[in-house]
């Protein structure tokens, strides 16, 4: 494991940008965005993710208003918060639902993708200069007046377009894009290939003959349509990104939809059909990757809370040229694997952000079980800035059907438990057992997460929910195994506690102790909760 | 492709044993085995697993009685079933319950093992002689016997040789003769046989204990896991004699089974789990000093699918055909089976599943129709395991479809209920939604037999299978068919049968499926439909 690249600072320092994403709609009023900034307090987080409408800042062409840009900044500084904009302008989710009306309503000379039956679809064609030239020149405006207005840095990055793509369509078969589709395929993507000589992109090269000259068919197949309109949307972007950066060099990324399957609607996990064809998505992440060296990283949206998929796509997306960073996710358990495992750099949560606040105010219930996800990782963020990438933070996450989790720490054994103390099962036999109840899946809400952190031997950081962690030191095996000491008491007699607080961090990112635990409250294994903070132990021999 | 090698034949043909084993006391008189016979006929199983036990055969030393055997042979008879039975003598899990009295009250004659602090453990030691021979002389007794009144019939298909072997309070035998084993070198033999496999859980061992050359001790080679290693060794030698033995009278396929050592706990040999038993990183020892144990078998109880798979990983291997004589029966078989090669399955403790009316429990409602699903699907699994045409489907937490990559199709299986479709207004009007929880009972599983190109077969429950050619995207990407339709428009479908084979493993349709039991619903399938089997065409 190889320490982060952290991306995200502020004051010149790294920073976790923690939070959610507003809905897409509450970005046009100061009064519609309120509640957004109010949720992210709630969640214990540090950043809004909102958006900036093209159509809404450029009204008319060349005519910028920037007034709803001013009331994000006020209330982000209102709220004591970062924010994060998204650009929503030539794709939102791969429609061009937020280009401005003289854009949607002038296909000749914005033109949009064609689809293999000669149909317009509702998607602008990267092929056309006129549509990166008409986006390039709004985003610069947007930069550069965040540069003029923003010194304080309230606005940490800026998403570049959202979830872009083609729907109804692999690719454009548009003239100007079946020209290019019908010549030879760029030397420069032929030699990357060549050099990586592996990964998924590589493999379907392979796979379609692994020719090194011809048109895009020739060298891709069947893929041939999705790897060409990734190569043209990762350029259309960068081009965006490039003339951003020139005038206000903040960090930008793209997000993607993900081609792994989310619901039974894009089941398939064909491009253009289940997924927009030319995004980041997994296959062709390293063609997105070559083409976009303006971008800080390709940011996958984690909609789904299988643990196995949620890791899968994280192995993907976390990669020496492209750090971990999950713009809208919900609160799955994995969110901390993803930390401990996989360096994420940041989280926001996704989907009907608002709604997590009840009329009073306070958390609706039935949102609880994310916000104490979100206020758990909020505070720790000082240990997971300082320990990801030292092997130092474990994951503590209770799959399916697992009672507890094995830790191979340094110098101990740990175990974090999740049964909740029932009585220990002494089978007599089958005419007498009660049938064990079948197992039913957990509550989410009961589910044990959290973060372990070994800063050195003897020091231990705990923060998590419904979870106790007992420790053992590694010995010789004549003392660990002793049959004396295996038994009950073994707690006592191997596991040595000097101390154990509850507390939290100062802005100086030292540890306060708010509270002392001893006795009976840590015989029974060292427990956690959202509102007890960050609880450290202190081991002794 | 893989050549799997069938370990289990009746009449010489490839058998797939699926059932379970009794409860440990169930194997005394017919009586009490009787309601495991019934369970595993409950089970649509074809095979009992139960113990025949030392110290009923051998109440007095070289004085046999093998009336229980007999029984036992008699029961699974009347049933129709075959027998898998389990030597529980010197080990069982971890100690030593079931040796005889005359064995049990002379411990100077036979020794057991001694731990750290001096005390005699529960265990019969694995480096005295005298335990050695007097198992080995019972187990070829037995075995004889089987000769004499089983030959013929060949109700027993398999013997297990001990029960979870190891040692239970000590990672290895502190005594005089196994600490001067533990101070001399290790073998020559075991050395060049890890020098030369270059890789694995064993070799890993000895490198990080510094890889020293052959010569050197225990310790010195293998490190704080030395004991457990020379516990290993020792034992997977004492087995394979007693095994030998055996053979050498009545040539069964025989195997040991094992504690796993991936327990949720501290994981500790000698206190989480048996020491010396074969386990995952002790394996290899067992592979390399036990050659006349057909398999090494792990009891792989995790339900959660990463801890069965990881198990199945590791004991799937071209020397070791993957069975699993104890398990939970849950989903998780149905991918064994697919993706491991799986042999053969057994469930432990099937007394349990029934009530006192001998009805099924509710509670293990869903376990019983996994070994229908799979009793039903006996011949595909015995023509295709190893063939890359069989594909498992388990409904993980959270997942609500699963995509199958098939030849020349692409399968998705869905979960559950038709889902609604998500129909998003805004966040005042979507506010409280939320996923609903599955329960395992309900839980989707089964497998995808593709045996052509457009002859697909489907057993399982909780589920509905869409196939779909896999197309060329002009033809794919028309915006006209992407839509609800595609199912119907993409799927050209001949005919759907629900059927089971016969005897002679032929398909014998019972019913015909049409018209709105097809019509956009998927290929849905539960355990009383037998096996649905789908002809398409293009």
């Amino acid at each position: 494991m190889t320490l982060p690249k952290r991306i995200f600072t502020v004051n010149g320092k790294p920073f976790f940008p923690l939070g959610g994403q507003s809905s897409t709609s509450s970005a046009y009023s100061s009064s519609e965005i309120e509640p957004a900034f109010k949720a992210v307090n709630l969640l214990h987080g540090n950043t809004l993710l909102t958006d900036v409408y093209w159509e809404h800042i450029e009204p008319e062409e060349g005519k910028f208003d920037f007034t709803m840009v001013d009331d994000l900044i006020a209330g982000a500084r209102n709220h004591g918060l970062k924010l994060i904009l998204l650009w929503f302008a030539t794709w939102k989710n791969a429609t061009m639902d937020y280009a401005p009306d003289w854009v949607k309503t002038n296909p000749d000379r914005f033109r949009r993708v064609i689809s293999p039956t000669g149909k317009d679809l509702w998607t602008l064609s990267p092929f056309c200069e006129a549509n990166l030239e008409a986006d390039k020149k709004a985003f610069t405006a947007l930069c550069k007046y965040l540069k003029t207005k923003d010194t304080e840095r309230t606005v940490i990055a800026l998403q570049v377009e959202n979830e872009p793509g083609i729907f109804g369509s692999n690719r454009d078969y548009g003239p100007v894009a079946q020209a290019m589709f019908d010549s030879a395929v760029p030397a420069k993507l032929v030699t990357a290939l060549k050099k990586a000589g592996k990964g998924q992109a590589w493999d379907l090269w392979q796979q379609a003959g692994g020719k090194t000259s011809g048109n895009w068919t020739d060298l891709f197949g069947w893929q041939a349509g999705e790897f060409f309109s990734a190569w043209a949307v990762a350029r259309y972007i960068d081009s965006v990104a490039e003339a951003g950066r020139a005038v206000y060099d903040i960090p930008m990324y793209m997000n993607v939809w993900l081609m792994e399957v989310r619901r039974g609607d894009s089941r398939w996990m064909l491009p253009g059909e289940s997924y927009p064809s030319g995004g980041g998505v997994t296959k062709v992440l390293d063609i997105t990757r070559w083409f976009t060296p303006h971008l800080a990283l390709i940011a996958p949206d984690i909609k789904f809370y299988n643990l196995r998929a949620f890791e899968e796509v994280c192995a993907s997306y976390s990669r020496e040229d492209n750090p971990l960073f999950l713009p809208e996710t919900p609160p799955a358990l994995s969110l901390f694997r993803a930390i401990a495992d996989y360096n994420l750099l940041g989280y926001s949560r996704m989907y009907l952000l608002e709604s997590i606040v009840a009329p009073d105010g306070s958390v609706r219930p039935g949102s609880q079980m994310g916000v104490d996800t979100i206020r758990c990782v909020a505070s720790a963020i000082p240990l997971i800035l300082k320990y990801q990438g030292t092997g130092r933070i474990y994951a503590v996450v209770q799959e399916d059907d697992i009672d507890a989790q094995r830790f191979d720490m340094e110098g101990y054994l740990g175990v974090a438990s999740f049964a909740t103390g029932h009585a220990p099962h002494i089978p007599k036999d089958y005419r007498h057992d009660t049938p064990e109840e079948a197992k039913q899946i957990q509550n989410e809400l009961e589910r044990g997460r959290g973060l372990i952190v070994q800063a050195s031997r003897n020091e231990f950081y705990l923060v998590g929910v419904n979870y106790r962690v007992f420790l053992r030191p590694k010995l010789s095996p004549e003392k660990m195994l002793d049959a004396t000491f295996v038994a009950e008491g073994w707690l006592t007699k191997l596991t040595h506690h000097l101390r154990v607080d509850e507390g939290h961090f100062d802005e100086n990112d030292q540890f306060v102790v708010d509270r002392r635990r001893n006795g009976d409250v840590i015989n029974g294994g060292i427990w956690v909760a959202p509102d007890v903070g960050v609880v450290r132990v202190l081991m002794c021999d | 492709m893989t050549d799997i090698k069938r370990v289990f034949t009746v009449d010489g043909h490839p058998f797939f044993p699926l059932g379970g084993q009794s409860c440990n006391s169930s194997g005394y008189n017919e009586k009490e085995s009787e309601r495991a016979f019934e369970v595993i006929k409950l089970l649509h199983g074809n095979t009992l697993e139960i113990p025949v036990y030392w110290d009923q055969v051998e109440p007095v030393e070289g004085k046999y009685d093998f009336t229980a055997v007999d029984a036992l042979l008699a029961s699974a008879r009347r049933h129709e079933l075959k027998l898998i039975l389990l030597w529980f003598a010197t080990w069982k899990n971890g100690n030593m319950d079931y040796v005889p009295a005359w064995v049990k009250t002379n411990p100077k004659r036979f020794k057991r093992v001694i731990s750290q602090n001096g005390k005699d453990i529960w265990n019969l030691s694995s480096h005295c002689k005298t335990n050695l021979e007097a198992d080995k002389k019972a187990f070829a007794a037995l075995c004889k016997h089987l000769k004499a009144k089983d030959n013929a019939d060949r109700t027993v298909i398999s013997l297990q040789v001990q029960n979870e072997p190891g040692i239970i309070g000590s990672d290895r035998d502190y005594g005089p003769e196994a600490q001067a084993v533990f101070d001399s070198p290790v073998p020559a033999a075991l050395v060049a046989a890890m020098k030369k496999k270059g890789t694995g859980f064993v070799y890993d061992i000895w490198q990080k204990a510094g890889g020293k050359k052959s010569g050197g001790t225990w310790p010195e080679l293998f490190g704080w896991e030395a004991g457990e290693l020379m516990s290993a060794w020792s034992i997977a030698g004492y087995i394979d004699a007693i095994a030998e033995a055996g053979k050498a009278v009545y040539d069964l396929p025989m195997f040991v089974n094992v504690w796993m050592m991936e327990q949720p706990w501290w994981s500790l040999p000698g206190e989480s789990y048996p020491s010396g038993g074969a386990v995952t990183k002790a394996l290899d020892i067992y592979k390399w000093c036990a050659p006349h144990l057909d398999l090494i078998a792990p009891d792989n109880y995790p339900d959660d699918s990463r801890g069965y798979e990881y198990n199945a990983i590791n004991y799937s291997r071209d020397d070791n055909p993957y069975f699993t004589p104890e398990s939970a029966g849950d989903q998780n078989m149905f991918r064994g089976i697919a993706d491991y090669n799986l042999i053969g399955n057994f469930f432990f403790g099937v007394e349990y599943i029934v009530d006192e009316n001998c009805q099924v429990r509710p509670e293990y409602q869903a376990l019983v129709e996994n070994f229908h699903c799979i009793s039903s699907a006996i011949p595909l699994l015995l023509k295709y395991q190893g063939t890359g045409k069989i594909h498992a489907f388990i409904q993980e937490f959270k997942l609500l479809a699963q995509r199958v990559d098939l030849d020349g199709w692409l399968g998705v299986v869905e979960f559950g209920e038709k889902p609604t479709r998500w129909a998003g207004k805004d966040w005042r009007h979507n506010a409280g939604w939320v996923w609903k929880e599955q329960t395992d009972l309900k839980r989707g599983r089964g497998l995808i037999i593709q045996a052509a190109e457009h002859e697909f077969y489907l057993v399982g429950t909780g589920c509905r299978v869409f196939l779909r050619r896999a197309p060329t995207p002009e033809k794919m990407q028309a915006p006209a068919l992407v839509s609800d339709w595609a199912t119907k428009i993409f799927g050209y479908i001949v005919s759907v049968d629900e059927g089971h084979f016969d005897k002679k493993g032929k398909y014998v349709a019972d019913r015909r499926r049409n018209g709105d039991e097809i019509f956009r619903r998927g290929l849905w399938v539960e355990p009383d439909n037998g096996v649905l089997r789908v002809i398409t065409c293009d």
